[in-house]
């Protein structure tokens, strides 16, 4: 085949007219340039596809989404898990055309079974979000599971909430806090929160209010507002911890800040309490906060 | 249920009607042209009736002008956001719902969505529950709109509805030429300022089909099923960078 591909590849340099060594000098050559040519084709192929995917999400950032799904759609089309995944999201955001969760689970079923994790993820979720018809709590568990055993800590963390509530899994508070816990030690702040919750309530693990405290500052400094309003309400009341109403105010503005529910009216009562002094010294520290990322634990 | 669409529409326009006691409407009425108008109807009285029951005592209808420019500075806002074309999407994306998170009364659009259920929430719960509400609206709001092009939104009247709330007319030129989309912002004065308590896209309220869906959420899984769902919706991850050796 390759000696084929030769004679075929360079008819100009072996012509009729031309001498021997000339003739198997081109015909040498033709099957060098045929060599190389199969060589490097299929990595073209491959060094190309890197390039068609990134300026697939450069044209997704500009909001050009038609251009996006089109580079990402042969991608996804040839097998690339992330080019489906992207694809998939394209579809359940409704970027192009209106918001169509089957064909995204479609796009993400492909790129999941390859192990792309944020695909199982999704899929979990969507499964979860029940779009279109497409509420399955127990193959949600599956998809999630699978990102969670990956270590994905957002997966761990909404497995995490199906074990809780009991949703396509049997029902178990003790599993529910190991997963939070594997998602809190990576700095994923909703699994801090909940296992601060866990400790309050006594579910999955023994009560213990001083632990559950410890966990809404995690949360609440790596800033997550429903956890910086439930610090700025313990601290307001001495509940877990030595009552402060100057740090309470610094957790209940930040909280105010990302407006979260009800934080609005803890500062109205902190505000109350305070001297102007106090309540600007609060002002100040809220101003300077500065959320800490997993790498600063 | 005898509907007689004039009537009915006079007393939904001046905020009179209560929702019918166990109003149904059965699924095979949904597929026909005059199943959906009933339907619309049935929707807009609905709605009308909890606006009303959700009112405050001394609250005061929002002047029709005030409720306009309050909306027109919400668009000319969104514009420039949009405009921004120099910025990740997903940074325009937060910015306009920071935005509208100023302009939507969202605590009370949280307790319209839910309905009856509402009152079985309790302190944190439903705390929880507006926290999820508000990000899982937002974000769909959000992407909505950041889909528009700069000035692709006119404001073009605005009507009273009911006793204290004004529609806001508006069009959304479309990017593939189609006819444009008639959306509503109904407003309301809600502590001193007008807020956004609902969206009408073609005539249809967002609340509403929130409310429904809702309810049929809670009828099967429960309210921590309602929770896991609007998080679940909230969470989802967009899309995947290219790595550092792509470009």
């Amino acid at each position: 085949m390759m000696a084929a591909a030769g004679r075929g590849c360079c008819p100009a340099l072996a012509g009729p007219n031309t001498s021997r060594p000339a003739r198997t000098f081109a015909r040498r050559s033709g099957l060098w340039a045929a060599l190389i040519l199969i060589l490097v084709a299929p990595a073209r192929g491959q060094s190309d596809e890197p390039a068609a995917f990134a300026q697939g999400y450069e044209a997704y950032q500009r909001g050009d989404f038609a251009t996006a799904a089109r580079r990402w759609r042969s991608l996804a089309e040839s097998g690339d898990a992330r080019a489906q995944y992207n694809l998939g999201v394209l579809y359940v955001e409704g970027r192009v055309g209106p918001r169509d969760p089957r064909k995204a689970v479609y796009w993400w079923r492909l790129a999941a079974a390859q192990g792309h994790v944020r695909a199982a993820h999704n899929l979990g979720l969507t499964l979860i979000g029940g779009e279109g018809g497409l509420r399955d709590y127990a193959e949600a568990a599956r998809w999630l599971s699978r990102a969670a055993e990956q270590g994905f800590p957002n997966s761990e963390y909404s497995l995490g909430k199906l074990y809780a509530a009991g949703l396509g899994v049997t029902r178990d508070e003790a599993r529910a806090v190991e997963l939070y816990q594997r998602a809190a030690r990576q700095g994923f702040a909703p699994a801090a929160y909940n296992l601060g919750k866990a400790y309050r309530d006594g579910r999955g693990v023994g009560p213990d209010l001083e632990k559950a405290v410890g966990w809404f500052r995690r949360a609440a400094a790596a800033g997550y507002g429903p956890a910086q309003r439930n610090l700025a309400s313990r601290l307001a009341r001495g509940d877990g911890a030595a009552r402060d109403d100057v740090e309470a105010l610094v957790w209940a503005l930040l909280a105010e800040r990302q407006k979260t529910a009800g934080a609005a009216h803890l500062v109205e009562v902190l505000r109350g309490r305070l001297s102007a002094t106090a309540a600007g010294e609060a002002q100040a520290r809220a101003r300077a906060f500065v959320p800490r990322t997993a790498d600063d634990e | 249920m005898k509907c007689r669409p004039a009537l009915l529409r006079r007393r939904y326009r001046a905020g009179l009607l209560a929702p019918p006691a166990g109003g149904h409407v059965s699924v095979a009425r949904l597929g026909s042209r005059a199943g959906r108008r009933r339907r619309n109807a049935f929707a807009g009285l609905l709605f009308a009736g909890l606006m009303l029951v959700q009112a405050p005592i001394q609250a005061a209808r929002v002047r029709e002008g005030i409720a306009k420019e309050f909306i027109a500075a919400l668009a000319a806002r969104a514009s420039g956001i949009l405009a921004r074309t120099g910025q990740d999407l997903g940074e325009r994306e937060r910015a306009l719902r920071g935005l509208l998170h100023e302009r939507f009364a969202l605590p009370f659009i949280a307790r319209i969505a839910l309905g009856k259920y509402w009152r079985r929430l309790k302190g944190d719960g439903r705390n929880r529950y507006v926290d999820l509400f508000g990000e899982f609206v937002l974000k769909a709001y959000g992407m909505k709109i950041a889909a528009f092009k700069p000035n692709d939104f006119r404001v073009v009247g605005a009507v009273p509805r009911g006793k204290w709330d004004v529609v806001v007319e508006s069009r959304v030129r479309q990017s593939d030429g189609g006819p444009p989309i008639r959306v509503g912002w109904r407003v309301r004065e809600i502590g001193g300022s007008p807020r956004i308590i609902d969206i009408l896209i073609e005539g249809v309220s967002m609340a509403l089909n929130e409310r429904q869906e809702f309810s049929s959420v809670v009828s099967h899984n429960g309210l921590s099923g309602l929770m896991e769902m609007l998080a679940a919706r909230a969470s989802r991850l967009s899309v995947e960078p290219p790595a550092p050796g792509d470009r």
